[in-house]
């Protein structure tokens, strides 16, 4: 343990040790896999598996769904996330479960809730193919709504959170100018909110990165169409293992960077 | 700026608020070019009586007429959004729109009220010259010293053509040296405004200095009004 330096005058707390013996195994539960992942890589091999045709595809694949998504959870999820902030209406709070819900929901039982909404046979679904030709299902659309349905509650909530944190003092100021209430969204309260929405895409971008359930539940496993990286991942697991460990250090390695930029801004305000 | 004859602007603010802690019955009446005063300790419900007339807070009994146009009645049930009020408001703090320079916060006001991009630039920089804050167009508000955000926040304010402009403490920004400088740079720019202004501080000497008409409040009502210049006199009679 340090020792205690002298010219601090009140003695630093010290921890109590099966505090630090417990914390140590949580902190061990993340880290040793992480550790086992960089030992086990085929370091050698790896640029000729990164650079394999097939997972190009898979790569470019994962950059058009997972930045398809954010711009579309940034189009609907600022709004929404308005609109649970600054109005007070009956049922705000339900609307803010079920929002929030595919946080903690299975990621497949999102993709099977989408499947009876808008797969081929679903409530919507049905019309979309009947009426426009639309098939979302074993699309690359497809999982992009897949995508969405998994990140967006996360662009939500932080944004949600970052207009809890501020105050109308610009919208009133902006009011009594003559802005009209839309003219006060786009030109004083979102820009007040720049730094908080940088934040809240990128979390929403890589939480769409690495989805894998709703996405092979609704869209399916099709190369070039609907298989992101994770997917791939999932299917070299039985073909390819070293390409499985690859590919994961790839999605692990953009996850942390996200992670450790973004650390003074994951928390959320309510 | 200046097109058209001055809208001959009367305001007449009767606000009636409850809150929890304090009952706020504030009547007062004010002409053209006419400049009142509003003291009293914190609480005692002048900023409310701003926000009211702004429509920041809408009345709970009581009328606000500016001009011809009743703004807030809520017997009968009008009630003006601060959009189509006409009135300008200086912010204790400001609120000048920080990722806006000092240009384009004045152009904000000016784009809200119809001019197209290139007026709204070239009539705000006028608006700059005249306040003297022409080298600090093209700067952000958090570069600004107290006294140049204060112009700024009173061109933009002015740049709609206000019928009534309110200043909230407009000096508590300020730091003590440069205060009375800034007092007076304050007053000369009143001085060319032909609308009515309201303007709040719990300084008797604020008052007495900008002001023509003063009104001495205290836990929401009005314990004395009358001329400014005799305010330090009801003051010193009143301890």
């Amino acid at each position: 343990m340090k020792t205690m330096t002298p010219t601090r005058r009140r003695p630093k707390a010290r921890p109590p040790v099966a505090v630090l013996v417990l914390a140590t195994l949580g902190g061990a539960l993340f880290a040793v896999p992480l550790v086992a992942m960089l030992i086990r890589t085929p370091w050698r091999s790896a640029w000729s598996i990164v650079t394999e045709p097939e997972l190009r595809t898979a790569l470019r694949l994962s950059l058009v769904c997972s930045l398809s998504a954010t711009a579309i959870s940034f189009v609907l999820g600022v709004p929404l996330a308005w609109v649970q902030a600054r109005l007070d209406f009956p049922g705000r709070a339900l609307l803010r479960a079920i929002t929030t819900l595919p946080v903690v929901l299975p990621p497949v039982v999102g993709g099977l809730a989408l499947l009876l909404a808008v797969g081929r046979n679903g409530i919507l679904g049905r019309y979309l193919f009947d009426w426009f030709g639309v098939r979302l299902p074993f699309s690359t659309a497809g999982a992009i709504v897949a995508e969405t349905f998994v990140s967006m509650p996360f662009l939500v909530l932080s944004v949600e959170g970052a207009l809890l944190g501020a105050d109308g003092r610009f919208e009133e100021a902006a009011a009594t100018l003559g802005a009209s209430r839309w003219t006060i969204f786009t030109r004083v309260t979102l820009p007040a909110l720049r730094p908080a929405l940088i934040a809240a895409c990128v979390l929403c971008w890589a939480r769409a990165l690495g989805e894998f359930g709703a996405t092979i539940t609704f869209a399916g496993n099709f190369p070039g169409t609907t298989q992101t990286v994770p997917l791939s991942v999932y299917q070299a697991f039985e073909t390819n293992p070293p390409a499985a460990i690859v590919l994961s250090l790839l999605l692990v390695a953009v996850s942390l960077v996200i992670l450790v930029t973004l650390r003074h801004r994951l928390v959320v305000r309510t | 700026m200046t097109e058209g004859p001055t809208r001959q602007s009367v305001l007449d603010a009767h606000v009636v608020i409850a809150y929890p802690r304090v009952h706020i019955d504030v009547h007062l009446t004010a002409r053209s070019g006419e400049i009142v005063g509003l003291v009293g300790p914190n609480g005692s419900g002048k900023t409310t009586v701003l926000r009211a007339i702004a429509g920041l807070a809408p009345i709970d009994a009581g009328r606000i007429t500016i001009g011809q146009t009743v703004v807030d009645e809520p017997n009968a049930a009008v009630l003006v959004s601060p959009q189509d009020r006409h009135v300008g408001v200086v912010f204790q703090d400001y609120r000048l729109f920080g990722h806006l320079t000092a240009l384009e916060n004045v152009a904000f006001a000016l784009r809200c009220r119809g001019r197209n991009r290139v007026t709204a630039r070239a009539e705000s920089m006028q608006w700059l010259e005249r306040f003297d804050l022409a080298d600090h167009a093209h700067h952000r508000p958090t570069t600004l010293s107290g006294g140049q955000a204060q112009r700024v926040a009173l061109a933009r304010a002015l740049a709609t053509d206000p019928a009534v402009l309110l200043l909230d403490e407009p000096l508590a920004a300020i730091d003590p040296q440069s205060r009375g400088e800034i007092r007076d740079d304050l007053a000369r720019y009143l001085d060319d405004f032909a609308g009515v202004t309201v303007l709040v501080s719990h300084h008797h000497d604020d008052i007495v200095a900008l002001a023509s008409t003063a009104f001495a409040l205290d836990a929401g009502r009005v314990t004395w009004s009358g001329p400014a210049s005799n305010l330090v006199l009801q003051s010193a009679r009143m301890k």
